[in-house]
């Protein structure tokens, strides 16, 4: 074989691999992003069930997320977060942390900026209520300086 | 023996070439993405909130918002180094105009408890939004991980500020 059909040969290689696409691509936005709604309707649910003031107010919320991710075009019909037995509110709060997971995930992962952005939103919402959960449940109303449980 | 470019250098450098050769028109090389410069204006946003709530006279809880601004300030200056540029120099002594910003220097002027609060909760919104609009500037997976975790941390310090302002969180999103 000549050194050009080698290089011709190799070039070919690497567009068969290209086109197989990279094992570290992440998959689509849609993708990306349907843990975050699986995770705001079990949330809506879980507040649904808790009821009170802050049930009501909060499962309002998490379906108002639910709306903005369908929009987004997140995909339906994800795995929702397991929910661990306990009161209402301390489901809710394990709910908002496996909440908080799916939306730092998506964030780094998402190719649209709009949809980046939603993330990041739904993130520093979740977060917020968090703090209200922990507050109410007698916890301190900052576990840490990363909501998600991260170290720096 | 001259340093090696950085890569934002070598980007710099690349696109002032583009444009003196006339390949990308100037105005697009002045909206190019620049995570450094996102990077490094996040970092000393947070060294400012830091040093604004440890005189802010906001009690227990003002040393414990400084804290972790001082901590988000860390994890941001080392995705900095990470991009191979320095960590900025954090303010010393009692900053000015120039050196601190307008919501910054506001809480630390505040007259009175309830003005403080007020003027905390308008700062918290601000570096939230400090971190939402350089969402636009980063493309690097870890980086905006920790900036978004930041930007989420800072909405739990509002609603802590909300609620010892007498406010209800529950009646506003973040």
């Amino acid at each position: 074989m000549t050194r050009r059909g080698l290089l011709a040969v190799g070039a070919g290689a690497g567009l068969v691999v290209a086109g197989c696409g990279a094992p570290e691509d992440p998959p689509p936005d849609a993708e990306l992003l349907a843990p975050s709604l699986a995770a705001a309707l079990a949330l809506a649910g879980a507040y649904e069930r808790a009821g009170g003031p802050i049930g009501r107010t909060l499962a309002a919320r998490e379906r108002e997320h639910a709306d903005r991710l369908r929009a987004a075009g997140a995909r339906a019909g994800a795995k929702a977060p397991a929910e661990p037995d306990g009161a209402p509110l301390e489901v809710a709060l394990a709910l908002e942390q496996a909440a908080l997971r799916a939306h730092v995930r998506a964030v780094g992962l998402v190719r649209a900026l709009p949809a980046r952005t939603l993330a990041a939103e739904l993130l520093a919402d979740d977060a917020r209520h968090v703090t209200v959960l922990r507050e109410r449940l007698g916890l301190a109303g900052l576990a840490g300086a990363f909501p998600d449980g991260r170290h720096a | 023996m001259p340093e090696p470019l950085s890569r934002r250098e070598a980007l710099a450098a690349g696109i002032a070439g583009a444009v003196a050769l006339g390949l990308v028109p100037a105005a697009t090389a002045a909206a190019e993405p620049d995570p450094g410069a996102a990077l490094t204006a996040l970092v000393r946003a947070e060294q400012d909130a830091a040093f604004v709530y440890l005189g802010a006279g906001l009690g227990a809880l003002g040393g414990r918002l400084a804290g972790q601004e001082q901590e988000h300030a860390k994890a941001l200056a080392t995705q900095l180094e990470a991009l191979g540029l320095p960590e900025p120099e954090p303010v010393r002594g009692y900053p000015s105009p120039s050196t601190l910003g307008e919501e910054a220097l506001a809480v630390l002027e505040a007259d009175g408890d309830a003005a403080r609060w007020e003027a905390a909760i308008a700062f918290e919104r601000a570096l939230m939004g400090g971190c939402a609009d350089r969402l636009s500037q980063l493309d690097e997976p870890d980086i905006l991980r920790t900036v978004a975790t930041v930007m989420a941390s800072h909405a739990q310090h509002l609603a802590l500020l909300e609620r010892a302002a007498g406010r209800d969180p529950l009646s506003s999103a973040a």
